[in-house]
């Protein structure tokens, strides 16, 4: 990784449209399997009823000495609930449901209306809409492009907005099936985040104990 | 003096102050309509702060404006367009309707002053201790999903006061969003808060706005059936404003109507009703005039007292006309009862020397309004007006019901002047105006 972390100029949107291209072209998945498309994946995602993932989060950044990992859980609801639970370097969650954003750390919980934090909808709108198998909403925020089969599969999204192009060139998120395994978020300042997911022990009907503990605590 | 002569100064005289005070009326009298100067005068800097806000703070400025009648998306079409007009057209310093252009904006403000709006701020944030848990506490906010908003100002704003104030601001819960732009909670009406650049105090700049607010919305909405509905200080106070006027030139129409009709009752001629206005009209322009030189604008409220507290001045010449007997000049008459009438005067222009005094900037000018009105007034009543009087006066029969006059009175002995006084005095204010100088004499020993 140590590459990425060379000087890099922010990339204008056609630039990374090229290069979203290549990279959607690089896996060299022919488009013969044409019974695998963006719709059919999204109907995929759109019948789980919810998800939960360990994410790890890794920002190669020019302003920092090392990358900066962050580590927690995801956790998805259909149809807009969405829980970022980060452990390390500090507990804090936040929670994304429908408009309103809740913020808790230290104890304390905060909540606000997702409009008024437009930054917030470069992570909402991506991760959340895709693990909700939402095309329109993806579509109303992005242009997406998409290539690969089942088994691997990618996601690109370029901002088609304003709000969101303040803040980033591009989006990559790719996985298997209905897993998302990772995703790669350019962003305008030039570093790179890029987050892996690990699925936590298989279907999970409630809330696990784990974060309930935490919930609590 | 040579009687043409006596006659001619005092006329002369009177119309070149007349001119002057015109001149001046025209030239450089500004007025104002700040209630403030009513207020005490602010002695601590919150005060300061609180009469300044008062007068033109950002509460005194906004214009809340609802849009409703049509479904959301007309409601937010309208809203856009209406925003975008208001803007342009200059008259406002800000104009918000949730679109995030103009939270953009908000937020360039917000990291502009971050030092200055952020909660953080302390002495103690930039110690060594301060600055460390400030840089980890930014360390984590890359870490987290405000990371884009912590790395794009991360250069110019290592501690986070940014995102500290953004906080803040936002724990005062702004109006939903719809359609990209601010709604009501029931999602009926679209939302918009507009300041004018005009300060709160200046009515005709407020209603000016409010016309202009108006007018980009006829052009702004998206079908007829999109209503407006504003709100807030400027709108009060315009609103307020046109029913105290309405209210005023009734009621000024209903009391100028009496008085006419008492003194034409009185005097059964019309011209005389006229010739009877003039002190204290000269009155109140030379005050005015005085005001204005005194001070570098003119309070509405002092016009409105000062015309009030010197209708006292309409009397004089009630006085001169109602003492006036058969085959007397008026110029006589004046020369008659000048001591009382000077009396009447100087109370006046004493009482207003206390007003002067005061350190309320509006009643300092009332003050000066009464002081110069009055004397100006006692000034012509006494010298302008037997010279303007026709010659042919002195022939005829003293005015109306008031001068029965039995006989002409002795122009010398001044008890006659007393008795006088209260045979030819119907009417219950000359009479009781009599009767106190009446007593005040008679108390002295014969």
């Amino acid at each position: 990784m140590g590459g990425a972390r060379g000087r890099r100029a922010p990339l204008s949107g056609g630039a990374a449209a090229a290069l979203c291209l290549a990279l959607l072209a690089a896996p060299g998945a022919p488009r013969a399997a044409a019974a695998f498309d963006l719709e059919r994946l999204m109907r995929e995602l759109a019948a789980r009823e919810a998800a939960t993932v360990r994410f790890e989060e890794t920002r190669h950044s020019d302003a920092l000495r090392e990358p900066l990992v962050a580590t927690g859980e995801l956790r998805y609801r259909r149809p807009a609930r969405l829980e970022r639970r980060m452990l390390t370097p500090r507990a804090e969650r936040y929670t994304i449901d429908g408009g309103a954003v809740t913020i808790e750390r230290d104890g304390n919980e905060r909540t606000f209306a997702l409009d008024g934090l437009p930054v917030l909808r470069v992570f909402v709108e991506s991760i959340r809409a895709t693990l909700a198998g939402d095309l329109a909403a993806l579509r109303r925020h992005y242009q997406v492009l998409f290539a690969g089969q089942r088994e691997a599969w990618t996601i690109a999204l370029l901002p088609a907005d304003a709000a969101l192009a303040e803040y980033v060139t591009s989006v990559r998120i790719s996985g298997s099936g209905d897993r998302i395994e990772r995703m790669e978020t350019l962003e305008t300042s030039g570093d790179r985040v890029v987050t892996r997911f690990v699925p936590v022990s298989p279907p999970a009907p409630g809330p696990a104990p784990a974060s309930a503990t935490g919930r609590s605590g | 003096m040579h009687p043409r002569a006596a006659r001619v100064a005092p006329l002369a005289i009177w119309l070149a102050a007349v001119a002057a005070c015109l001149w001046i009326l025209l030239a450089r009298t500004s007025v104002t309509a700040d209630l403030t100067a009513f207020l005490p005068r602010a002695a601590t800097p919150a005060q300061e702060l609180l009469m300044g806000q008062l007068r033109d703070g950002v509460a005194s400025r906004l214009v809340l404006i609802a849009l409703e009648g049509a479904d959301a998306p007309a409601l937010a079409a309208s809203s856009r367009t209406l925003a975008r007009r208001l803007r342009d057209s200059g008259a406002f310093g800000y104009v918000a309707n949730g679109e995030s252009t103009a939270a953009r904006k908000d937020r360039d403000v917000l990291f502009a002053h971050r030092y200055v709006l952020s909660p953080a701020v302390t002495p103690e944030r930039f110690t060594e201790q301060g600055l460390r848990a400030a840089l980890e506490r930014t360390l984590e906010r890359l870490a987290s999903p405000l990371g884009p908003l912590a790395r794009s100002t991360l250069a110019a704003d290592p501690t986070g006061e940014t995102t500290a104030a953004l906080a803040r601001h936002l724990e005062r819960h702004p109006p939903r969003l719809r359609e990209g732009v601010w709604f009501d909670a029931a999602g009926g009406r679209a939302l918009l808060a507009a300041e004018t650049r005009t300060p709160g105090y200046d009515l005709d700049a407020q209603a000016a706005a409010l016309a202009a607010i108006e007018s980009a919305f006829t052009a702004a909405r998206a079908g007829p059936q999109v209503r407006i509905v504003t709100s807030g200080p400027p709108v009060f106070a315009v609103a307020a404003r046109a029913a105290i006027e309405a209210d005023a030139w009734r009621l000024a129409a209903l009391a100028g109507g009496g008085v006419a009709l008492i003194l034409l009752l009185a005097y059964r001629r019309v011209a005389l009703v006229g010739f009877g206005v003039l002190p204290v009209a000269t009155g109140m322009l030379a005050g005015i005039s005085a005001v204005s030189l005194g001070f570098d604008i003119v309070h509405g409220i002092t016009l409105g007292f000062g015309a009030t507290l010197i209708g006292e001045a309409a009397d004089y010449s009630t006085y001169l006309l109602a003492s006036r007997a058969r085959s007397e000049t008026l110029a006589a008459t004046a020369q008659r009862v000048w001591p009382t009438l000077r009396l009447a005067v100087l109370t006046t222009v004493f009482g207003s020397l206390a007003m002067l005094a005061s350190s309320f900037a509006g009643l300092a000018q009332l003050g000066l309004l009464l002081f110069v009105g009055a004397l100006a007034a006692g000034l012509v009543t006494r010298h302008v007006l037997p010279a303007l009087a026709p010659q042919r006066w002195a022939a005829d029969a003293p005015p109306g019901c008031l001068s029965p006059a039995r006989s002409p009175p002795p122009r010398t002995s001044p008890d006659a002047q007393r008795r006088s006084c209260r045979s030819r005095s119907p009417l219950p204010s000359r009479s009781s105006a009599c009767g106190t100088r009446r007593s005040g004499r008679t108390t002295s020993p014969p």
